[in-house]
């Protein structure tokens, strides 16, 4: 990401991802085999009123394209039709809700796996331990099912879905052990790289008696902003594998709302969880690739490097 | 590398040839712990466990190879970036659009409206997967395609498709494999989380019978069930480092 060419880029890149995923979940909650729209209120569990807000909110009556730009319309007005699984809440209110629960174990563990990848690298030096490198390929979930038999064998963290403060715990353990090879991996990367760029300045670093450690710390420093960018495309990942670790831990955020919504049949609270998941996905991704020209002074105002 | 893919391949086979044969009947009571005729005990339906693992492979592994030919598809696609500025632009913007899209979500997303099958699972997932990374073999190839001895080719005459054949795909090969077995891997973790979580198809999978063992009451804490969640855990690691072992290029080293 080069200059401020790049940052419309970025942004361009972002806004065109964030419709796509809204464009995705309308066309799923709309035009799917099966159309779990279609019989809406003929059970006669749903009100007219409820059947009316949602024939209003995803344009049911009109043609698919109109329908869409309305669903996006509502949306930004902060209305995302009634859920039929929560008894007509607003759907979006629900989703924005489980985000920032979601939001606020993520991101502290995503920051503290980043920082112990990098106190690692400083202390064991820039070398990925085999074992270290097999772990970063590994799912988050088979942690989350050790934590969901943990809870069950050992009662922690609790087995009821809540958000309450053991879960939240829990999740944070979850993600870091997941994520903190990974990112180790990624520093490993773009050290080994760095260290082949400033092979002359460590040299000369050495030669003044700079010890190791201090060494490692400013190579680290060195490649903060391009590993401050990894490490958001990294958030981004786990943000959307929330859908699968939320439900095995049962902690009741975005993830969680989303599964609840699928295996409820509530097409509903599923188009607007999956859209509010997917541009958080996209927003936290490209903040990095944002970011990194305004962190680097070598990449600030345009100058390639 | 040949002795390596053809070891993948019989893998495949062999588990497509155990999901037709065996046929696993309810042998003792629910969840016994291991003994030596079960060596990994019964499962919650009272059925062999080794019996029902080896039965539903073929679930996981039909996600396996599919997102292996998806990705080795998209990705060999990408690799015609190096003779066409057009399919650059395609990839590049493609791959910019779609390679963040958040997979999971959107495979559960579209469980609310299809039925989706292991391999369907596996194709999109390799696809999308294939799609991150095929930014990086286009750029690649866009290199090779400076190359003196490529210009040279095109100096004498050869045609793009030649080319690609011949000079750049050779050159792409170790990329390429690196980046379809991450696809497969993405495949085979990706079916396994949904059938984890009892949406998909309900063919048999590792990933449906551990739900099974998770949605059972009490099933997990027993013996039995932890020592069957584990396996199929370390199954469905293994098979994705099959793929990698397979494809891994003969120069580097084995890990």
């Amino acid at each position: 990401m080069r200059g401020r060419g790049g940052l419309a880029a970025a942004a361009a890149e972002t806004v065109a991802g964030v419709l796509l995923v809204a464009t995705a979940a309308y066309l799923a909650a709309r035009a799917g085999l099966g159309n779990p729209l279609a019989g809406l209120g003929e059970s006669g569990a749903l009100p007219p009123k409820a059947v009316e807000s949602i024939e209003r909110v995803y344009g049911l009556r009109e043609p698919p394209l109109r329908g869409l730009l309305g669903f996006l319309y509502s949306l930004l007005r902060g209305r995302g039709g009634p859920s039929l699984y929560y008894g007509g809440a607003n759907a979006l209110g629900l989703a924005l809700t489980g985000l920032w629960r979601t939001l606020a174990v993520m991101l502290p563990a995503t920051g503290a796996a980043a920082v112990a990848a990098a106190a690692w690298s400083i202390v064991m030096g820039f070398e990925l331990p085999g074992p270290v490198r097999a772990l970063s390929f590994m799912p988050g979930y088979f942690y989350a099912v050790a934590a969901a038999v943990s809870s069950w064998l050992l009662g922690w963290p609790p087995p009821l879905p809540c958000s309450c403060l053991s879960k939240a715990v829990a999740y944070f353990l979850v993600v870091f052990i997941a994520l903190w090879p990974r990112m180790l991996h990624t520093l490993s990367g773009l050290l080994q790289d760095a260290l082949g760029e400033l092979s002359g300045y460590a040299a000369a670093a050495r030669a003044v008696g700079l010890g190791e450690r201090r060494l490692r710390a400013r190579l680290v420093r060195a490649v903060a902003a391009p590993f401050a960018a990894q490490a958001a495309l990294l958030a981004g990942m786990v943000l959307e594998r929330s859908a699968v670790l939320e439900p095995l831990l049962g902690y009741t955020g975005l993830g969680r709302l989303l599964y609840s919504a699928v295996a409820n049949a509530d097409p509903v609270l599923a188009a607007t969880a999956f859209t509010v998941l997917g541009s958080a996905a996209y927003l936290v991704a490209s903040l990095g690739r944002l970011l990194e020209p305004l962190l680097d002074p070598r990449l600030r105002g345009g100058e390639a490097a | 590398m040949k002795k390596r893919l053809l070891l993948l391949f019989a893998a495949i086979a062999v588990s497509y040839l155990l999901s037709r044969l065996l046929r696993c009947k309810a042998v003792g009571a629910s969840l016994e712990p291991p003994s030596p005729a079960h060596p990994l005990g019964t499962g919650p339906l009272g059925r062999d466990a080794v019996c029902v693992l080896a039965a539903s492979s073929w679930g996981s592994m039909q996600a396996l190879a599919a997102g292996l030919a998806a990705g080795l598809a998209v990705l060999a696609a990408a690799s015609t970036a190096g003779v066409s500025r057009a399919a650059w632009r395609l990839v590049a913007s493609a791959s910019a659009l779609l390679a963040g899209m958040p997979r999971m979500a959107l495979l559960m997303v579209l469980a609310l409206v299809l039925v989706l099958e292991p391999w369907q699972v596996g194709a999109l997932i390799g696809a999308l997967a294939g799609l991150q990374a095929a930014r990086a073999v286009a750029s690649r190839a866009r290199q090779l395609a400076r190359e003196p001895y490529v210009e040279a080719a095109y100096a004498v005459g050869a045609g793009r498709l030649r080319i690609l054949a011949k000079h750049l795909l050779p050159g792409l090969g170790s990329l390429i494999a690196a980046q379809a077995s991450l696809a497969a891997a993405a495949a085979v973790y990706a079916q396994t989380g949904l059938s984890m979580l009892g949406l998909g198809s309900g063919a048999p999978s590792w990933g449906r019978y551990m739900a099974l063992i998770l949605s059972t009451p009490g099933a997990a804490v027993t013996p039995a069930g932890l020592i069957q969640l584990a396996t199929s855990l370390a199954l469905v690691a293994a098979s994705a480092y099959l793929v990698y072992w397979a494809l891994l290029p003969a120069e580097e080293p084995s890990a």
